[in-house]
């Protein structure tokens, strides 16, 4: 007598098949919610360890203080934004070598610091020096990349 | 079809990341750059100052000893993601830390304005 078994690949068919759902399924989860390796921020090169402080000409220089209400120009309390960006530029316009060395007293928060660059850079700068206040000037290069 | 399935799974789990921002709301910046590179080190400082590096929170000398372990390793790109409302001393402290190390390259990771306008 012969036994044929004719239903044996059937569950084997089934298997297969639910994995293949279920690895779709995580595919779409992992596109979903994951971040590729490519962020998006401010770009910045730090001067190498032991380098000597840079001299730097006043003309070459627009110094500004961040405080957390208030910004100091030239000693002087700035009114607005536009006034600094105005001033930026105009100091470009003479000189293109022209940085802005931000002095950030205590208590400034990130946000504040990073708007002022903003204003800088819309001002045309690209060259910055950050004071903290208890630490020595750190001449930071924000660096332009062209995609 | 089961196996195109399985390889296109691995590929997308070894090329993504998981998001290491967590709870840290990122400050604002109009021009910000995309900056992509395979050897970066994430930082996250969040509002209170406390620094986390792979999720884990560091003191500062064990910080400072991560880093050391990374010394031999060359163009290395620090990402930074810093809570905006921190101090900006908290960052100025981990960038002097990431220059003693000779990590030079830094991203001061932001997001864009939403419709042009801060939030």
């Amino acid at each position: 007598m012969i036994h044929i078994d004719v239903g044996r690949n059937e569950n084997k068919t089934e298997i297969s098949g639910a994995m293949t759902d279920i690895s779709f399924l995580l595919i779409i989860f992992f596109i979903v919610t994951a971040v590729f390796f490519a962020d998006k921020g401010l770009f910045l090169i730090l001067p190498k360890k032991g380098r000597k402080p840079v001299q730097l000409n006043p003309k070459d220089v627009v110094e500004v203080s961040i405080g957390r209400d208030a910004l100091f120009l030239n000693g002087r309390k700035v009114v607005n934004m536009d006034y600094f960006r105005a001033v930026v530029k105009e100091r470009l316009e003479i000189n293109m070598n022209t940085v802005v060395v931000l002095n950030v007293l205590r208590g400034v928060k990130y946000q504040r610091v990073l708007s002022v660059i903003e204003e800088a850079k819309k001002g045309g700068a690209s060259e910055f020096s950050i004071i903290s206040l208890s630490r020595k000037s750190v001449p930071v290069k924000v660096e332009r990349r062209e995609h | 079809m089961a196996d195109i399935a399985f390889l296109l799974l691995i590929f997308l789990i070894l090329v993504t990341g998981i998001d290491e921002k967590g709870n840290v709301k990122l400050p604002v910046f109009r021009y910000s750059q995309k900056v992509s590179s395979p050897k970066r080190i994430a930082i996250v400082i969040d509002k209170s100052g406390r620094i986390f590096v792979d999720g884990f929170a560091m003191d500062w000398s064990r910080f400072d000893s991560f880093l050391n372990s990374l010394s031999n390793k060359k163009d290395i790109i620090a990402r930074l993601i810093a809570d905006s409302s921190t101090d900006y001393s908290n960052v100025d402290r981990v960038l002097s830390f990431l220059r003693k190390k000779n990590i030079l390259k830094i991203v001061l990771v932001t997001k864009e304005p939403v419709n042009g306008k801060k939030k």
